[in-house]
């Protein structure tokens, strides 16, 4: 009777030792998203196809540099796995689509929170606001203020509204321009044309991609006015699986540890945050 | 006013002095930056004691003569004649600026030059053109346009606008003040027009003076306007100065013919004696700081009678802006051949009207505000200002210098067309119907 006891005893703890493994050099065991990362030795990324530089871009020699991609760096190397960039994402639907169906542990590619995606994915807090911006085709901004003043027209855009198709903007504009009909565009490249010849009125997306435009494109500045609307935010955050708490909570811990605190402009004229700091 | 001059006035008056005066200043602007903006503030004052004679010179020219020329009797025709050319001279303005502009083809400009355009357009590194909140309460709508242009030019409390120095009010007021004095029977009126003219021949004796520093006052000003003119800028947007430009000299062209017709004298003479006003013209780049110095010019040199010229300079200048005319309609066309819009035949006359009401609203306004009138041309074109403005902003220092001359010699040239001549009944029939002796005549 003692000895069944005493049997029955050791069997137990021998199945639960087994069901929480004990490491050899007595640590505490890893939570299981954190586990399966560490395991596999590599942080799968996923990531928008088309480079969006200082935000993530691949140069000649295959090496990815950016804001994101510093991020991303930083906290696989506290992690101690090594960052694997998946670029199959052509719309940033379905970047984050990625990490919903459980094939890349993380989305970041100045993704945007927003509500449909985040019933999908858990989102970071935001390590960027931008504002939303416009960039309007003047000669149709001087036709639809008629005399009056273009603030007053822009609010109550009624011509169309270009976007990138996938993107955040396409619910964006929606919410924000309901008068307006909303035309999606594959690319950011082809919209800027759309919005230059005047097909349509204006092009919808963040701040720093309107105030790229400033600076890589001059020439045609004469024919669109740059407008950013200062009482929008596009929270910019990480998209991880809903599954994966303890990744979302070590990336919230991360980026608040990150601090970071530069200006969109500062982005643009490429600087970054400090990472190598003393993780 | 002074019959002999000394020799010491004669030198300082001479026209060398003022081409070596305005040569210095050239020299002193490309060679030495800092002694060009140490000498600038006496150009300032140079500039400011003219101003400072602007409106009491309106008041009392225009007063005097508007009035002296109601009591003559023969006013109706003269105000009609006198309408006609203006009118006449603002729609050639606008359809020599208009054709000049359709061949020239400034805002035809290829992809480099677009390239240093919109650089010039975003110089503030990467702030868009416009931070809105997109959910604000309406604003009150701003009034724009000719009609409250229409509006404010007739003052309510004609002091103040003395004082603030709004000239087009002044210049209503005058006007007005004129008319109604030129009504009232000479033995009431007598002591007021005698106290206008005291007033006018006082002033007139202050400029003449101002005139014998011309040389010093133009070196400061000359000096500061090259140092600083942005020589790069004025490179890119080469194509829209030169049309102007070639407007104006055309205009010079045939405003020059037309005096040497009308006035019959040596091409020499006709030059040489505009030469005060023209060259302050340039060197002030402020039309109205030119009436005393062009009445002076138009009454002694050309002979004008003096009644004529007192009302139709400051007059002419202070409203009749041909040169801005003939500048907002090269302007459209730039802007509109730049955003590639076809301007039809319908409107081109509609641009033409709509740049002489923009240059009769640049009324009083001296620089850059005059730009802002563009809106009333390209507001009903639904042509945008905004991202070109930067453009004409950047090539004001050459600009304004440019359209006061045009401003100030178009006027003379209108003057000279529509004055009798000195106590001496022309010959031309035109100008017959004006019969000088009657000057002085009671009104009933």
């Amino acid at each position: 009777m003692g000895i069944a006891l005493l049997f029955v005893q050791v069997f137990l703890a021998a199945v639960l030792l087994g069901a929480s493994p004990v490491r050899a050099d007595g640590e505490m065991p890893l939570a299981l998203d954190i586990q399966r990362v560490k395991e596999r030795g590599t942080l799968l990324v996923s990531m928008y196809q088309r480079d969006n530089p200082p935000f993530y871009s691949m140069d000649a020699r295959g090496q990815m540099s950016g804001f994101d991609v510093e991020i991303v760096r930083s906290f696989a190397r506290r992690l101690g796995v090594r960052p694997v960039f998946i670029r199959t994402g052509a719309t940033f639907d379905a970047v984050v689509d990625m990490v919903a169906r459980g094939e890349a542990d993380i989305a970041i590619s100045k993704i945007s929170r927003t509500f449909p995606r985040a019933m999908r994915v858990a989102y970071t807090k935001p390590y960027l606001k931008l504002r939303q911006a416009l960039l309007v085709n003047r000669l149709q901004l001087a036709q639809i203020s008629n005399g009056g003043e273009p603030e007053q027209a822009i609010r109550n855009l009624n011509g169309r509204v270009g976007v990138l198709a996938g993107s955040s903007y396409e619910q964006f504009a929606h919410q924000k321009f309901p008068h307006a009909e909303i035309v999606g565009y594959p690319d950011w490249p082809s919209l800027v044309q759309a919005v230059t010849k005047g097909d349509v009125t204006a092009a919808f997306r963040d701040e720093v991609e309107i105030k790229k435009i400033i600076k890589a494109q001059p020439e045609i500045l004469f024919m669109l006015r740059t407008v950013v609307l200062t009482d929008t935010v596009d929270p910019i955050a990480i998209a991880v699986n809903p599954d994966d708490t303890t990744l979302l909570t070590l990336l919230n811990l991360h980026l608040d540890d990150l601090a970071i605190t530069l200006s969109v402009d500062q982005i643009l004229d490429g600087r970054l945050p400090l990472m190598d700091g003393a993780f | 006013m002074a019959a002999q001059k000394t020799i010491v006035q004669r030198i300082l008056l001479s026209p060398w002095l003022i081409v070596i005066g305005a040569g210095c200043g050239v020299l002193i602007g490309l060679h030495d930056k800092p002694l060009a903006h140490t000498i600038a503030p006496f150009g300032d004052i140079y500039l400011t004691f003219l101003k400072m004679t602007v409106v009491p010179i309106l008041i009392s020219a225009i007063a005097l003569n508007m009035g002296k020329l109601m009591s003559s009797g023969a006013s109706g025709a003269y105000l009609f004649r006198l309408l006609f050319a203006f009118l006449a001279t603002f729609t050639i303005s606008g359809i020599i600026g208009l054709i000049v502009a359709v061949i020239g083809e400034p805002g035809n400009v290829g992809a480099e030059d677009l390239r240093l355009l919109g650089s010039i357009v975003q110089q503030g590194g990467y702030s868009p053109d416009l931070e809105m909140a997109l959910n604000a309460p309406p604003a009150p709508p701003k009034e724009s346009g000719f009609l409250p242009f229409l509006l404010q030019m007739v003052p309510a409390n004609v002091f103040q606008a003395m004082a603030s120095g709004a000239t087009l009010q002044v210049l209503v007021f005058s006007m007005m003040f004129g008319i109604a004095l030129g009504s009232v029977p000479r033995e009431t009126s007598g002591s007021m027009f005698h106290a206008l003219e005291s007033a006018y021949r006082a002033l007139d004796r202050l400029v003449h003076w101002m005139m014998y520093i011309l040389p010093l006052g133009l070196c400061a000003m000359v000096a500061v306007q090259i140092a600083s003119a942005g020589a790069d800028i004025i490179l890119m947007m080469m194509g829209f100065v030169g049309v102007v430009g070639a407007c104006y000299v055309l205009m010079f062209v045939i405003g020059v013919l037309i005096l040497w017709h009308r006035l019959k004298c040596p091409l020499g003479t006709i030059l040489s004696e505009l030469r005060q006003p023209l060259i302050l013209s340039i060197a002030t780049g402020n039309s109205m700081a030119c009436v005393p110095s062009c009445i002076t010019a138009l009454h002694e040199g050309y002979r004008l009678n003096e009644r004529d010229v007192g009302l139709l300079v400051p007059l002419g200048i202070g409203i009749c802006r041909y040169g801005n005319v003939v500048y907002f309609a090269v302007a459209t066309l730039f802007i509109a051949q730049l955003y590639q819009v076809d301007v039809s035949l319908i409107q081109m006359v509609f641009i033409v009207v709509g740049c002489i009401l923009a240059g009769i609203a640049t009324a009083g306004a001296s620089g850059a505000v005059t730009l802002a009138m563009l809106g009333i041309v390209l507001g009903p074109l639904n042509m945008p200002l905004d991202g070109v403005l930067p453009l004409f902003i950047a090539v004001e220092p050459i600009m304004t210098p440019l359209r006061t001359f045009a401003n100030v010699f178009l006027n003379c040239v209108v003057t000279a067309l529509v004055s009798a001549a000195e106590d001496t009944p022309d010959e031309d029939d035109a100008l017959e119907e004006i019969d000088p002796t009657a000057e002085g005549a009671p009104a009933e």
